[in-house]
């Protein structure tokens, strides 16, 4: 057993590094695009239009001369400079394959996890899957833990500590969260991509995973990193953790039925619209 | 006598300008929320064949307090010198028409007397500011920011702003790719075809 349990850990531990390869390229490619050229897939967010504004100008002054003096208010270049700072411009080279996922994870919402989700959450009476959500989220504590030390957030880290012990004794093992009457315990939500984030280092390209869903380098790189800071994983039979995983995947989504298909019902082109609104969530948690 | 005279005149003063110095956007947002809401909740539109004029309805507050010609300019950003001045205002009309679809629908299917919860006021440069808000859910709240500009009808909405994922800037980075390859025109036609699928869609349930 003991043998076998290394031969999976060597095997995550080549894919941690191949990922970190990857990554590597992937950043260099992309800091090299950035500085130099846009590349191929940012033309037409910066290049394309700068080239057209000569062309279209003669047209507007002609066509309507108030049309122009309305303009000029809002289109001076530091109007937009506020979006600029928001704004998340990352090339998307591996689209083919982001979108063959895409497509392949829709599926797999629709057809396996939401049916069943929906099942289970017609199944079982909220107040359980409440606690089963508890219960993985305080698992997930070590993690948390260590990527607030890495990121410096001393009191984050304390708060987690505190949050772990409190919920895993009165707390029943982690089912009940106790802890959440204190506001001074407050949840954290860090793992490594973030903490790789705050060091400074760029997320590299987009990148969906097939059933984990969209993601970039960074994070992937990370989610690999942190697979060993849960407790999950020291469960020695693969099929044992796998399947935890998947039950802990079904449990959380009987809680979220429903935000995937607003998110996919309030866009015009879907892909993009997951992969922004991936990136700007990440921004936007990384900067916290 | 003349102390009293003065006193008026002061007093007048205030009043006659209090308008613009009370104009928080806390304020301004606070009346139309409530107004969704107390629409959200009114019995008559228990029964669902009375969809459309709840929406309608909704749609009345939500014009008042959003700009939609600032939050089309910031999602077309640079592209809107394009869009000749009949294009501008179709797309304006036509996007204000799909968000109030899109967001009725889900609000409606998805309201379950959840309060929202005015949190803070933040004043940024420019006449612009965040308010921050949150709505509680079963596990967790969604935090959901406004972003809004002050003008002459008082604090309109520019931005909406949920988990830290900006609207604007979402729509915004789907309709460059679209404008890449396709012109003004099409863009709109999208958008309209969008919105009988959800019209057709909405009759069907």
């Amino acid at each position: 057993m003991i043998h076998d349990f290394h031969k999976i850990g060597m095997k995550r531990v080549f894919l941690f590094f191949l990922m970190a390869c990857f990554w590597f390229f992937s950043e260099v490619n992309t800091s090299f695009a950035q500085s130099d050229y846009p590349s191929k897939s940012t033309i037409h967010t910066s290049s394309a239009q700068k080239h057209s504004e000569p062309i279209d100008d003669p047209v507007n002054t002609v066509g309507n001369n108030e049309n122009m003096a309305d303009d000029e208010e809002y289109d001076d270049e530091e109007d937009f400079s506020e979006e600029d700072e928001t704004a998340v411009e990352i090339p998307d080279p591996l689209e083919p394959w982001n979108m063959l996922m895409y497509q392949f994870n829709d599926r797999l919402y629709f057809w396996v996890l939401k049916p069943v989700s929906q099942g289970y959450g017609y199944v079982m009476p909220s107040m359980v899957r409440k606690g089963i959500w508890n219960f993985f989220t305080n698992l997930e504590s070590p993690l948390q833990f260590i990527n607030c030390l890495l990121q410096g957030k001393g009191s984050d880290a304390e708060a987690t500590f505190a949050r772990f012990l409190v919920n895993t004794t009165i707390g029943f093992l982690g089912f009940a969260d106790p802890a959440s009457d204190f506001p001074k315990l407050k949840k954290t939500d860090e793992d490594l991509g973030q903490t790789f984030g705050y060091w400074g280092i760029g997320t590299g390209w987009y990148f969906t995973l097939p059933v984990l869903g969209p993601s970039t380098i960074r994070d992937s790189v990370g989610m690999v990193g942190d697979m060993f800071l849960k407790p999950t994983y020291y469960i020695r039979a693969i099929e044992m953790s796998l399947g935890l995983w998947a039950f802990e995947t079904v449990n959380t989504t009987s809680f979220r039925i429903g935000d995937y298909e607003t998110i996919k019902e309030a866009a015009i082109d879907p892909y993009e619209a997951i992969r922004d609104g991936y990136l700007q969530l990440r921004k936007n948690k990384v900067a916290q | 006598m003349k102390y009293a005279a003065r006193l008026i005149l002061i007093l007048g003063c205030f009043i006659y300008v209090s308008p613009l110095f009370a104009a928080e956007p806390m304020e301004d947002l606070r009346g139309p929320v409530e107004k969704v809401i107390q629409i959200l909740q009114d019995p008559k539109y228990k029964d669902k064949t009375q969809g459309e004029a709840q929406r309608i309805e909704i749609m009345a507050v939500i014009r008042e307090i959003f700009n939609f010609q600032e939050i089309s300019k910031r999602t077309i950003s640079r592209q809107w010198k394009k869009f000749t001045k009949e294009q501008q205002q179709e797309f304006q009309d036509t996007f204000a028409d799909f968000l109030g679809h899109t967001y009725y629908q889900k609000v409606r299917d998805a309201y379950q007397g959840e309060k929202v919860v005015f949190l803070s006021q933040e004043h940024l440069e420019n006449g612009k500011a965040v308010v921050k808000t949150n709505i509680p859910r079963q596990n967790d709240a969604i935090p959901l920011d406004y972003k809004m500009l002050n003008g002459k009808n008082g604090w309109r909405i520019y931005d909406v702003v949920i988990e830290g994922v900006s609207l604007v800037n979402n729509y915004r980075t789907q309709f460059s790719k679209i404008l890449g390859k396709e012109t003004p025109d099409q863009l709109i036609a999208r958008l309209k075809k969008k919105i009988s699928e959800q019209k057709k869609q909405d009759a069907s349930t």
